[in-house]
């Protein structure tokens, strides 16, 4: 079960918050989740319909690693600094897709990665920070 | 069949904390509204299933990790190019599920194009792959396995996508 993080830790400005959206697209359907219909903007992907199939809040210290698992555990390390430019370093890891990626994401910004298939579609994970995370 | 014609979209936005100006007009509707109430709620409130696919399988783990911010910040950076990124699906060929075709990296990515990249397998140079957009930088980008994967973003987005296409020898249908 992922449920939404305690928020006192985001509240006392030191957890960097990531909203996280598992999507299923296909062309079964025309059925766009509203939700999601700013990220389906952004991604021109061909599919024609977007089903949100699972969504969470992560709040992840700096230097922590949130680790979805089950029980939505985070494990908390040492705080450390953010990049200069206020961009947050995220290392997002994908055992089964043998997938690994830093990546620095702005407030406001998200991450998708897509690819494998499911039911005719396909899965896309959505890594986004909220513009006040 | 739905009564409110109020933008679910902004709804959307409004649950995420994404409403920005329209943060104040979606509170007042949604003040008055019955059905956009209950609609908030349903969105807001916690996520309580997983399918069996679900963020755990899929994101093993997710590190908010230490940064070398002054080697992030001095490191010169392979700038991306404006444009917004063509509509990847609709270049795919040989593939039923409109994912996009991966591009052989030329150096710098333009055009119509945008920030592509096709990244080979196995391949983890974080001063090469450095993808700069204005929201997300793809620093470092490993796949295995023989898949493939693709990057596309910056062009003025805050959405980044990169899609991997599993390699012949991984099947991962319905796995994840």
């Amino acid at each position: 079960m992922l449920g939404r993080a305690a928020p006192a830790r985001r509240r006392a400005g030191r957890a960097r918050t990531l909203n996280i959206k598992v999507v299923k697209a296909n062309n079964k359907s025309k059925a766009v989740d509203p939700r999601l219909e700013k990220l389906v903007k952004e991604w021109k992907l061909s599919f024609t319909a977007y089903e949100l199939a699972d969504e969470a809040v992560l709040d992840l210290d700096i230097g922590s690693v949130g680790a979805c698992s089950s029980q939505g555990r985070v494990d908390e390390r040492p705080r450390q600094e953010m990049v200069a430019d206020g961009k947050l370093k995220v290392e997002l890891t994908i055992e089964k897709l043998k997938f690994k990626a830093t990546v620095l994401i702005a407030a406001g910004a998200t991450l998708a990665v897509g690819g494998p298939a499911i039911n005719d579609g396909a899965l896309i994970l959505a890594l986004t920070r909220p513009k006040s995370g | 069949m739905s009564a409110c014609k109020y933008s679910r979209e902004w709804l959307a936005a409004f649950v995420d904390g994404e409403a920005s100006e329209r943060t104040t007009q979606t509170r007042d509707h949604v003040e008055r509204c019955r059905e956009c109430q209950a609609l908030v709620a349903q969105w807001a409130g916690p996520v309580t299933s997983c399918a069996r696919w679900s963020i755990a399988a899929w994101a093993r783990s997710i590190r908010s990790s230490p940064c070398r911010t002054s080697a992030t910040a001095s490191r010169p950076r392979r700038a991306v190019p404006s444009g917004r990124a063509s509509r990847p699906g609709g270049t795919t060929s040989g593939s039923s599920i409109g994912a996009p075709s991966p591009v052989r990296s030329r150096g710098r990515a333009g055009g119509a194009g945008g920030a592509r990249r096709r990244l080979p397998a196995r391949r983890a140079a974080p001063s090469v792959l450095e993808l700069t957009g204005p929201a997300v930088v793809v620093e470092a980008l490993e796949v295995g396995g023989g898949a493939s994967a693709v990057v596309w973003g910056g062009g003025g987005e805050t959405s980044t996508l990169i899609w991997v296409q599993p390699g012949a020898e991984d099947s991962h249908e319905g796995t994840f």
